[in-house]
């Protein structure tokens, strides 16, 4: 049996002061601990196509898909009166749709407080239907019928997104990385950015960002960029092959591949500088219109 | 034998217990069951769980309606048609009718409204309306143009219903987020400026197709700005 030697510092009196002391100072820490971030870790047994929706207020959000039929998701709220409801359906068996919603829990929660950063992994055939109200979405390797992304001020990326990929935003950017579906991505100031897809219809829009697109053209696909008072820049391959349809209200055009004529010109565009004709056989569709922006063509180096 | 005593009135207790707990239900919801008081005047047990079903029952009747988001709907209908349940085309107002009915909260209300009927003119409207007679005048971002000033392509009323969504949007704006609030003001702002170069723009040249296109597309950019900004206000 130990004892503590019996000098006047440890006498019976300082020990408890001391007892006291540790105590005083274990209270405010177990208070800043139950106050810190709460966790949420949890994993789903699902369809190889279940559908993923996930409402957060505000933080980062994650989805990467994976070869399980599992939903695993791990969600970090910065405050412990947030918090990450979740739903299967159906209750037993292997879910067909998973929700994940954020909520407060005190209504006088705000700001930062809000915040839940969530990870997902879903099977590579899920569908998504993420609204991150503020911060960015990351969405990864999905091969589900269709993702359907909205944040109002944070980045979105997609990338190598094989379904139907829609991305909205209010001021945020757009990345969009390889995609093979169909693509809409909208902004209204925020600024969009198409590299290398494979994708035969797509669209992008907004009003006063900026549009770049890098990458070739799929035989026979669509291509419209349009933009209020952003320039669109558009680096394709030498090789591509595509009838482009460039428009603009009061913005300047730049083209720097040899462009075939066409002999007639579908609609009478008074007052508006355009350039149209075919390079190499034409086999896609590029449209882009500007208000006020600069369109500028270029080959790829 | 008084263990044996007992157990008879355990069993018995035990019993009535569960056919009170197979009767809770019906007794919430309305049905006459004297027996269900009796037991639970008895029981201290199945007393609190019945104050405590009832106090929920009581705090439920009081919560506000939530009303879903409009994708939910949406969502809704897309798979009842799908699994047949429902055929063919609903007439619109049909799908609107129901979230009209149970809103609470007016902006939200005119919101929907307001997007229905702009989406309906934009839709129908003429675009190459150029006979005076047939021409409105449109005020540019709410300002009044310059006498004589005329753009055909959005009426009168829907410039209104726009300005009223606008200021539902202002009257409300303050219990946003500072940040999401910027956002909405610099979304708005952006739009209200291409609204007006671009109506200028048909005022001087009222050929332009393209530019007439543009002025079309921020006004439906703006009415969906304004849809979600509203949405986010009623949250």
């Amino acid at each position: 049996m130990r004892h503590l030697p019996s000098t006047p510092q440890h006498s019976r009196p300082a020990r408890r002061v001391l007892r006291r002391s540790v105590w005083l100072l274990l209270i405010p820490v177990g208070i800043v601990l139950a106050a810190g971030p709460a966790r949420l870790e949890k994993t789903f047994d699902t369809t190889r196509t279940p559908q993923v929706i996930l409402s957060n207020l505000r933080g980062q959000v994650v989805v990467r898909g994976w070869e399980k039929a599992q939903v695993h998701t791990v969600c970090t709220m910065v405050s412990p009166r947030v918090e990450v409801d979740t739903d299967a359906l159906p209750h037993t068996g292997a879910a067909e749709r998973v929700q994940f919603a954020t909520h407060v829990l005190d209504p006088l929660v705000t700001g930062n407080e809000e915040t839940a950063d969530c990870t997902l992994e879903v099977p590579l055939g899920a569908s998504l239907e993420i609204k991150n109200r503020q911060g960015g979405v990351q969405i990864e390797n999905l091969q589900g019928q269709h993702a359907w992304v909205e944040s109002a001020d944070g980045l979105i990326s997609a990338t190598d997104v094989a379904g139907h990929l829609t991305a909205r935003s209010l001021g945020g950017n757009i990345q969009i990385v390889r995609a093979s579906g169909r693509v809409e991505a909208v902004s209204i100031t925020g600024s969009v950015r198409i590299i290398t897809p494979t994708s035969n219809n797509l669209r992008a829009n907004t009003n006063s960002g900026k549009i770049v697109y890098e990458g070739d053209f799929v035989p026979a696909g669509e291509y419209i960029l349009s933009t209020y008072s952003g320039d669109i820049e558009l680096l394709c391959p030498p090789s591509a092959s595509f009838e482009l349809n460039a428009r603009s209200v009061k913005g300047k055009l730049h083209n720097t591949f040899s462009l075939t004529p066409k002999r007639y010109v579908p609609l009478p565009v008074p007052a508006a500088n355009s350039l149209l004709g075919t390079h190499s056989t034409g086999n896609a569709t590029v449209e882009l219109t500007s208000f006020n922006g600069t369109i500028r063509v270029r080959q790829q180096p | 034998m008084p263990e044996q005593d007992d157990q008879g009135q355990f069993d018995a207790a035990r019993a009535s217990c569960r056919k009170f707990d197979q009767g809770l239900s019906a007794y919430l919801e309305g049905e006459d069951k004297p027996e269900m008081r009796a037991h639970a005047q008895q029981c201290p047990y199945c007393r609190v769980v019945l104050a405590d079903l009832e106090e929920l029952r009581f705090a439920s009747h009081h919560l506000p309606l939530e009303e879903p988001p409009a994708r939910v709907w949406a969502n809704i209908h897309a798979t009842l048609e799908a699994e047949g349940i429902i055929r063919g085309p609903v007439p619109a107002w049909h799908r609107w009718l129901p979230r009209l009915v149970f809103r609470h909260n007016s902006a939200p209300v005119s919101a929907v409204a307001c997007l229905a009927l702009l989406g309906l003119t934009l839709l129908v409207s003429p675009r190459n309306v150029q006979t005076p007679e047939s021409v409105e005048w449109l005020p540019a971002g709410g300002r009044t143009t310059a006498a004589g000033a005329f753009v055909p392509v959005i009426d009168d009323a829907l410039i209104r219903t726009l300005g009223e969504m606008e200021s539902a949007y202002r009257a409300h704006e303050s219990f946003l987020e500072p940040a999401l609030k910027d956002t909405y003001r610099k979304s708005l702002r952006s739009l209200d400026a291409s609204i007006e170069e671009s109506l200028e723009h048909c005022q001087r040249d009222p050929g332009s197709v393209l530019a007439r296109e543009y002025l079309v597309n921020a006004y439906q950019s703006k009415a969906e700005v304004l849809e979600s900004a509203l949405e986010s206000v009623a949250r």
